[in-house]
């Protein structure tokens, strides 16, 4: 004759093996779909027998997407508990991938290079001073007083170059 | 004697105790110890023990790690519902020291932050001096000042 207790113990938990499932379990990305689900495949035993194709990845800001790079590690968590309804909840922080927050351009960082666009030939009126060189062996240098400029044009060749010298410094990309 | 139904409730709550786990706990960042783990204070009493140390960060997004301000307020849970695999996610609003996406150290750049120019060693001149024509090159020797003037409206630093 079987043990009662443990008779009404395997009874208890029949009836709340729902609970299995909300619970949080370890997987990892096979593949990332284009729709932005991903393939997942985990070793936990609660797991085996389920589908785990085409998960839907919830992330924790709106207006975010993802593409998790292959073998990324994450937790799959089930809408209200439910087996049928898996869905990616977090990352974890080795997880590497690309992060879009609306938008396909990559952010501009501190130091990065600036292409500067400028007109072909810009007209300067004003007043100069300096030196003139003068070529020859050797070149002449001479001064060149205050002088009014009327119509100059310069051309800068090549453009000129440019970098990102401030930034948010607690949002590193 | 005891009341039976009291009795069948708390065998119930033993068979059932690893539900425990199946909850997330608010709970104090202590410490940092590395960039991937935090020293945790549950406020829960049942879950405190003497503090949770090295608790993995869980990230609602990919390729992101934290830094963040003692004191700050996290949700604890445990994978599997298992106490020997506890993690931290779900921030509240706290301070941070910063946020890196992708293992970046660089500072994110927004509009209206400033970018330095630097000219080519020499620049091509020409027009009229004293009415006279002009051709030379002329050395710029400070680098100019600018700044972004566009970014991405829905993505604010």
């Amino acid at each position: 004759m079987s043990d009662p207790l443990a008779a009404l113990t395997r009874f208890i938990r029949w009836v709340m093996r729902d609970v299995t499932y909300h619970q949080c379990f370890v997987a990892r990305v096979e593949r990332g779909n284009p729709d932005g689900t991903v393939d997942l495949l985990s070793e936990e035993s609660a797991l085996q027998g389920l589908s785990l194709q085409s998960i839907t990845v919830r992330l924790g800001l709106p207006e975010a997407s993802a593409t998790p790079e292959q073998g990324a590690r994450c937790l799959v968590a089930f809408e209200a508990g439910d087996p049928r309804s898996p869905y990616v909840a977090a990352w974890e922080d080795s997880a590497q991938g690309v992060v879009r927050m609306g938008g396909d351009r990559p952010v501009a960082r501190m130091s990065d290079i600036v292409e500067i666009e400028l007109p072909p030939a810009i007209t300067v009126t004003g007043t100069i001073q300096g030196t003139i060189t003068i070529p020859g062996t050797p070149p002449v240098i001479v001064p060149l007083p205050p002088t009014p400029v009327q119509g100059g044009v310069v051309v800068v060749t090549p453009p000129p170059s440019a970098s990102v010298q401030t930034g948010n410094p607690q949002l590193l990309a | 004697m005891s009341d039976p139904r009291a009795a069948l409730a708390a065998f119930i709550r033993n068979v059932m105790r690893n539900t425990r786990y199946h909850a997330q706990y608010p709970a104090t960042v202590q410490g940092q110890p590395t960039d991937s783990t935090l020293d945790l204070l549950p406020d829960d009493t049942s879950v405190r023990g003497l503090g949770l140390s090295n608790v993995p960060i869980r990230h609602g997004l990919p390729a992101v790690t934290v830094k963040v301000l003692v004191g700050s307020r996290v949700l604890l849970g445990f994978e599997a519902g298992d106490p020997q695999r506890p993690y931290a996610a779900l921030w509240s609003a706290s301070s941070i020291e910063y946020i890196s996406f992708a293992g970046g150290d660089k500072p994110v750049a927004r509009i209206g932050d400033a970018v330095t120019c630097f000219w080519p060693p020499s620049v091509p001149i020409t027009g009229t001096v004293g009415g006279n024509a002009l051709v030379g090159t002329m050395t710029i020797t400070s680098p100019a000042p600018a700044v972004i003037g566009s970014g991405a409206q829905k993505f604010r630093a």
